[in-house]
């Protein structure tokens, strides 16, 4: 109570707040799991690249298996070449020019990252993936000439 | 929820507002503070932001999150750590350094002489508005999470900013929409998180708080009645980015011995290595044996790539943490020499920061602290939550305003209900008899530069560093009136001993004396100060007959004037400069030297309280804004249809936007038209004429096809 007798905030039961309490700790605990196993992950993608043709061949076949498992489990990876950025999920380490790509969208996947789709909530980004953009190519055609008033434009 | 009682103002939070990242916190119904998560349900939002490229996006900035994401692709426009440059001059020499260390622009205001701004886009920002904007985030994450709006807060800053430095922080919450119940001491805060509530509390905590950017220490005496900060110390350049900065040279090594090329002014792959060396740095705190890094894009000198992984081992960690350590304990060892502080003076010291969860740094604390056997440091229980929650706490303690007529009044009551005196002077009540009070203490002296005989540089002290205030009852000093033409008055602010040495606040002058004074005659100053660090100042002249007493008032904390006139100016303000600068290439050159010139005008409205002259301004520069301007003007409502909470019309209007911005950039003849339905359509977004505005949507598509 404040000094005019008026609350701050809605005040919920205390069964509403247990039940908050109790989903938030859900939450944290889904996070971090995931969050380990998407490290987990990570490591097998690097055996994958250096094992041999046969033993690679097996490894992929354990990411295609949890992969699975995670999307059966409403998360998926956030990242896929020639896809548009999007920064809520994806960290921009690097640009590059590249002719065959658009400007801004994904040309190399650094480290995958993964989100959680909850009902009613929508995705939740548990971490993002590390991605190199295409800056489109290398020499771009001469933009049509500027004035000096351009300066003050609205990125585009 | 039915039988609630309707709330009649919004939530009181607590912010944490940090160099890397900033945090919320709210004092729940079980009386305890909670966390209060972001949009994307992580606990801090790092204090970054960076103007938006997609053309769906445009007028707005990323902030938090995205921007920080952003960062990898646009180096130079990013702007992180702006709370180093708050409330700070363009000359300052911390600028300077500063800007050796960022990857962005500081650039003197073009339209006042020594404020600095931020080139970010094609904008230029002032670090307040840089800092409302992520304030905003957080005030709008936070109506999310709560679903009620948050009206009032308790933003901290560190113990040693300075008066402009909180009046910036001050400003910055309030151009962010909220009311600012205080400005609070971050080492106060995080004691008050640690002991609130606890009855056997130790006497004297030093705060050791390490965080992203800064180490401060602050020593609080605390009693059963309240926490003081009684001094404090520190190094502003050295914080956990340090540690993350030597660990990405280590990596940077191990780079080069595989044949790889790091650039300097690649500030891509260095952004790259410091995220790197922060993961490695916290899996190695943990007490790892290896820290494993994969997948690090490098170029060779020939050109082509190098998948690069490593290995990071608890002696890397060592090693770079070594001069670190050493800067740590000089730092500490020549703040306990200053205040003459023996370690066993100390009964306690609370660490908080991320970056006091690092081994290294423990075992240096204990190595100084507990040398007697007895155990004084700890960890905080959540240090780098504890902040935003001592804020929370006290956002939640503060009920009321006490005036010094003995009256209770509302939190929001400008004058007194009872005796109708202004509550400026007025001291916080708390929401019990158990809540601890916080006393505040002046972060730096203030007083008068004079002649005293041949010393023309003198300065005199009026109220002294660590004074508690509100000082209601004003503190005076008499001198010798140096000439009878008229009398000019140097308000300094800080500890030197030379008045030019000190910062000077203000100048006033009288230019006509009272006829029977002469030259010698004492002359004398009173300050008084109030909760809200506006300083009071009066000049009285002892040996006059006349009843003659000049008063100021120096206001340092302008975003709440006692005028509203003023007030609504100084919001008003920054929407201009940011208009003038996002649509400059569509406004005629004469519109735009007369709205710069209004610009000027009101900035000097502001400085000299000229009601009638802010209420005059406020009155052209809006309608200027709204309507005067054509094109920019459109765009500029447009931009604000598009925050309403009117999807398809939303959509409609931000189309609309980016078509007539491009029809206006090609010289299109159509632009009139466009600007006409796009008009309407504003108009009736913003007049909530939702069934209207359907059927302009279906001549908006006409117009458009």
């Amino acid at each position: 109570m404040n000094a005019n007798g008026s609350t701050n905030v809605p005040v919920p039961s205390p069964n509403e707040a247990a039940l908050e309490r109790y989903c938030r700790y859900l939450e944290r605990e889904y996070t971090s799991f995931v969050s380990s196993l998407a490290d987990m992950l990570d490591s097998v993608e690097v055996w994958r690249r250096n094992a041999g043709p046969e033993e690679a061949t097996r490894w992929a076949v354990l990411q295609r298996s949890v992969d699975r498992v995670l999307v059966q489990h409403g998360i998926r990876p956030t990242a896929r070449q020639g896809q548009p950025v999007d920064l809520r999920c994806h960290e921009v380490v690097a640009m590059t020019p590249d002719e065959s790509a658009a400007a801004d969208t994904v040309v190399q996947i650094i480290q995958m990252g993964y989100e959680m789709v909850l009902p009613g909530i929508g995705p939740i980004c548990l971490r993002p993936s590390k991605v190199v953009l295409s800056s489109g190519a290398a020499a771009e055609p001469a933009e049509p000439k500027k004035n000096s008033c351009d300066e003050g434009a609205i990125h585009g | 929820m039915a039988d609630m009682p309707v709330p009649r103002r919004g939530s009181s939070i607590g912010i944490d507002l940090g160099t890397t990242n900033s945090l919320a916190a709210m004092v729940g119904n079980s009386g305890t503070a909670d966390i209060l998560p972001n949009r994307a349900g992580e606990a801090w939002t790092p204090s970054v932001i960076s103007p938006r490229r997609s053309k769906q996006e445009a007028g707005n900035y990323l902030v938090g999150t995205e921007a920080l994401h952003n960062f990898g692709r646009d180096p130079r426009n990013t702007i992180r750590s702006i709370k180093r440059l708050m409330g700070l001059t363009f000359n300052d020499p911390t600028v300077r350094v500063a800007r050796e260390q960022i990857t962005y622009e500081i650039l003197e205001d073009p339209s006042r002489a020594n404020a600095l701004v931020v080139r970010i886009g094609g904008s230029l920002l002032t670090p307040e508005e840089v800092s409302a904007k992520i304030l905003e985030r957080i005030k709008t994450d936070a109506e999310e999470r709560l679903n009620n709006p948050v009206t009032h807060a308790v933003i901290t800053v560190p113990a040693y900013f300075k008066e402009p430095q909180r009046a910036a922080t001050w400003n910055a919450g309030l151009l962010a929409g909220l009311s600012v119940t205080a400005i609070l001491d971050e080492p106060t805060a995080a004691a008050l998180s640690e002991y609130h509530g606890v009855k056997d509390s130790p006497a004297r905590v030093l705060v050791f708080d390490f965080g992203g950017g800064t180490l401060d220490f602050s020593l609080l005496q605390i009693t059963n009645s309240g926490f003081t900060v009684i001094s404090y110390g520190g190094d502003n350049f050295l914080g956990g980015d340090d540690i993350d900065r030597g660990l990405a040279r280590v990596i940077t090594e191990r780079i080069f011995d595989e044949g790889g090329v790091v650039k300097e002014d690649d500030y891509r792959l260095q952004a790259l290595l410091k995220q790197e060396a922060e993961a490695a740095k916290k899996i190695l705190s943990s007490g790892a044996d290896t820290a494993q890094l994969n997948n690090i894009p490098v170029r060779r000198a020939d050109g082509s790539m190098l998948d690069l992984e490593m290995e990071l081992t608890p002696a890397d960690l060592a090693r770079t943490m070594a001069p670190i350590e050493r800067r740590v304990r000089e730092a500490l060892e020549k703040y306990l020499r200053k205040e003459s502080l023996p370690p066993e003076s100390i009964t306690d010291v609370l660490m908080v920061g991320g970056s006091s969860a690092v081994p290294a740094i423990q075992r240096l604390l204990r190595d100084i602290f507990e040398s007697d056997g007895v155990r004084r440091v700890r960890l905080a229980r959540s240090p780098m939550e504890a902040v935003a929650k001592g804020a929370a706490l006290y956002a939640k303690m503060i009920v009321g305003v006490r005036c010094i007529c003995g009256q209770e009044n509302n939190l929001d009551a400008k004058t007194c209900v009872k005796c109708n005196k202004t509550l400026q002077s007025g001291t916080f009540t708390m929401d019990d008899a158990t809540s601890r009070t916080i006393t505040s203490r002046l972060p730096g002296s203030m007083g008068v530069g004079y002649r005293a005989g041949n010393d023309a540089d003198a300065y005199q002290v009026i109220l002294r560093k660590g004074s508690l205030y509100p000082i209601t009852e004003p503190i005076r000093e008499t001198f010798r009136l140096p000439s009878t033409l008229k009398f000019t008055l140097n308000i300094l602010e800080g500890d030197e001993l030379k008045a030019s040495q000190n910062h000077l606040a203000s100048v006033l002058q009288v230019d006509q004396l009272p006829p029977d004074v002469k030259e010698g005659d004492p002359v004398t100053v009173g300050f008084a100060y109030d909760r809200n660090r506006i300083l009071y100042i009066s000049i009285t002249f002892p040996s006059s007959k006349e009843k003659f007493s000049p008063q100021w008032k120096l206001d340092r904390q302008k975003e709440t004037p006692p005028d509203e006139a003023i007030n609504a100016l100084l919001v008003l303000l920054p929407r201009v400069r940011n208009f003038l600068n996002e649509y400059r290439d569509l406004i005629e050159q004469g519109v735009r030297l007369k709205l710069q010139d209004d610009l000027d005008q009101a900035q000097n409205a502001i400085t000299t309280s000229n009601r009638t002259e802010a209420e005059r301004l406020q009155g052209v520069m809006s309608r200027s804004l709204f309507d005067g301007c054509g094109i920019a003007s459109t765009l500029f409502m447009a931009e604000h249809t598009i925050a309403q909470d009117h999807p398809k019309l939303g959509h409609a209007v931000k189309e609309g936007a980016l078509k007539l911005r491009q029809q206006a950039k090609d010289r299109d003849p159509e632009k009139e038209t466009t600007r006409k339905a796009l008009e309407q359509l504003v108009t009736r977004a913003l007049m909530g004429e939702k069934n209207q505005a359907s059927e302009d949507l279906g001549n908006w598509d006409m117009l458009t096809r």
